[in-house]
């Protein structure tokens, strides 16, 4: 399997404040990654540092290359979404396209028409008249209409609707990804992305502290309500994390087997939301 | 479409100045051409107070092919100066402007490096705008030739339109070179609105204006010398004085019957005065451009590394 992003020892501060402290990170092909943090964590400036955007300490190579001094070159087999909300508000959807058309020479017009046909974008409108839903099919037109080897999206649907959040993410399941492709995304809100992953990475305060695929979560991870009354026999065996819910105690375990789980309660796998607090406050405790 | 055909184009597209604002002064011309046109009829009809037809009898072909020129020179030296007013907004808000926006990470997002990105706004400014006003020169040009030789027509000569194509093609050669030369010898300048719009956070004018001033009042107090405001000075209005020479021989033409009384000393032929050879062989020139250089490529590499977003 190909690698695409290859990190060691990535580091970059600013100032006093250390946005990224010695990241390691591998992303094959054909993977979604999940970059997942709070506020300030470092997700952004990780993706900027392998898209060539900010300078940094540390080896990197996207592709083979070096984002430093090959940054149009990486661009090439990058597609890249800040936020919808970056398309030039002047231009018309046909300017747009053909912009997209003579920049990149892997956009197919036809494709990005025939996307943007089936939704309620007109061509002859300009970006600025564009509702919000609307300049998100657009720009997931243009992403769809790109071979790219690899898609990068940070925060893509911060300040859209709930209904086209989730518009978002399924059309590019369903209609972008394949093996061939890889996707990188960056959110704090994990549960709207969570079906979609394959792996996650959980950054905070500039590191990694979880890498691991969705199975390897499932093996590695397990959640288990317990009764009062059983907490302190829990307790025992280490828990991640753990909370008051309905009555009950919810234990966060890793790598316990099921024997050691199974007289507490009944076990599931946790969700990435609960994952990842634990991991954030287990961290901070 | 090439690469930098588009990015020429999308300046085009966010910078509607670019086209919009010549054509407008030129219809004004022509407006104002048709206005008087129509004004000097109704002269002719109602009081006869200046006899078109002797004033243009008057003149030899020489002659009017010379006022022609001059008139078509004004409006050269009109749309000019609103190409340079222009070129110096374009270039303040060209890399200004997707930043303030954002949009710069939607252009960051396509593989096209940064010296060609700002190679096509500085390729907008030195070329495109000025290749636009020219176009819109002759078109101008030649309205107001058919105009004017329409009318002279009328007034029963045929000499304004014989001796018009000859002045246009005259006067659209020395306009052509005029811009060429501005293109030049102002690259310092341009580089130096590159360098303000790929910095300033906000106001750009104010960016662009003040450390010039700043530079010489400083320049003034620290060193009593007035090298650097001489230099500007002479970039700001030298261009003119070392890429034409000076016109040494008048056409005359004086015209004096009834209350009209007029005397005008006529350039024979303006691309005469074209000096290349001064302009190539001037200092000036050469270390401009690599001033402009310099200037130009600071703001490639701010956009390139600058991180602010």
């Amino acid at each position: 399997m190909t690698t695409l992003v290859r990190a060691s020892n990535l580091s970059k501060r600013f100032g006093h404040v250390v946005a990224l402290d010695g990241v390691d990170l591998e992303i094959p092909e054909g993977r979604i990654v999940g970059l997942i943090g709070p506020n300030g964590a470092g997700k952004t400036t990780a993706l900027k540092a392998l898209l060539g955007l900010t300078s940094f300490a540390g080896e990197l190579e996207v592709m083979g290359l070096d984002p430093r001094r090959e940054r149009h070159r990486i661009m090439q087999d990058v597609c890249f979404i800040a936020d919808v909300a970056v398309l030039p508000r002047w231009l018309k959807v046909r300017q747009v396209l053909r912009v997209a058309e003579g920049l990149h020479p892997r956009f197919s017009p036809e494709r990005a028409e025939k996307l943007l046909a089936a939704s309620q974008v007109r061509l002859d409108s300009r970006v600025g008249q564009l509702s919000k839903g609307m300049v998100t099919q657009l720009h997931l037109a243009l992403v769809m209409a790109i071979e790219a080897k690899l898609l990068v999206l940070d925060e893509p649907t911060i300040g859209l609707d709930i209904l086209y959040r989730k518009d978002f993410y399924t059309t590019l399941l369903n209609d972008y990804f394949d093996e061939g492709r890889t996707i990188l995304v960056t959110t704090h809100q994990v549960e709207e992305i969570e079906h979609i992953l394959t792996d996650v990475l959980f950054i905070n305060k500039g590191r990694i502290v979880l890498d691991e695929s969705m199975e390897q979560i499932g093996e590695r991870f397990a959640q288990v309500a317990v009764t009062p009354e059983q907490a302190d026999a829990a307790r025992d065996l280490n828990p991640l994390y753990e909370q008051d819910m309905f009555g009950r105690k919810i234990f966060l375990f890793q790598d316990r087997s099921p024997q050691q789980l199974s007289g507490l309660g009944e076990t599931r796998v946790p969700g990435i939301a609960d994952l990842f607090v634990a991991k954030m406050k287990g961290a901070a405790a | 479409m090439s690469v930098m055909t588009t990015l020429l184009k999308r300046e085009t597209w966010e910078h509607r100045a670019i086209l919009i604002a010549p054509t407008v002064f030129g219809g004004l011309f022509i407006l104002v051409a048709i206005l008087a046109a129509a004004g000097a009829i109704h002269v002719q009809i109602g009081d006869g107070g200046v006899d078109l037809r002797a004033m243009l009898s008057s003149m030899d072909g020489q002659q009017i092919a010379a006022s022609m020129q001059m008139q078509l020179a004004s409006v050269a030296v009109f749309l000019n100066v609103v190409m340079l007013l222009v070129v110096i907004f374009y270039l303040l808000d060209c890399l200004y402007a997707e930043r303030k926006d954002r949009s710069i990470l939607f252009w960051k997002s396509l593989p096209v490096s940064d010296l060609t990105v700002v190679g096509s706004k500085l390729l907008t400014a030195t070329v495109v705008i000025p290749l636009v006003t020219a176009i819109v020169f002759l078109a101008t040009a030649i309205g107001i030739y058919l105009i004017i030789g329409t009318l002279a027509l009328f007034a029963g000569s045929g000499a304004v339109l014989a001796a018009g194509p000859g002045a246009i093609l005259d006067t659209m050669t020395a306009a052509l070179y005029g811009v060429i030369v501005q293109s030049l010898w102002y690259q310092p300048l341009y580089g130096w609105l590159l360098l303000v719009s790929a910095w300033a956070k906000r106001t750009v004018l104010l960016w662009a204006v003040l450390p010039l001033f700043a530079v010489t009042a400083l320049e003034r107090m620290v060193f009593g010398t007035g090298l650097f405001g001489h230099l500007l000075g002479e970039r700001l209005t030298g261009v003119f004085p070392l890429a034409f020479r000076p016109a040494t021989d008048h056409i005359v033409w004086e015209f004096h019957e009834g209350g009209a009384n007029a005397s005008l000393e006529l350039v024979e032929s303006l691309s005469q005065l074209m000096d290349p050879g001064a302009f190539l062989l001037s200092p000036g020139l050469w270390g401009g451009l690599v001033v402009g250089i310099l200037l130009s490529g600071a703001a490639v590499w701010l956009r390139r590394y600058r991180d602010e977003t």
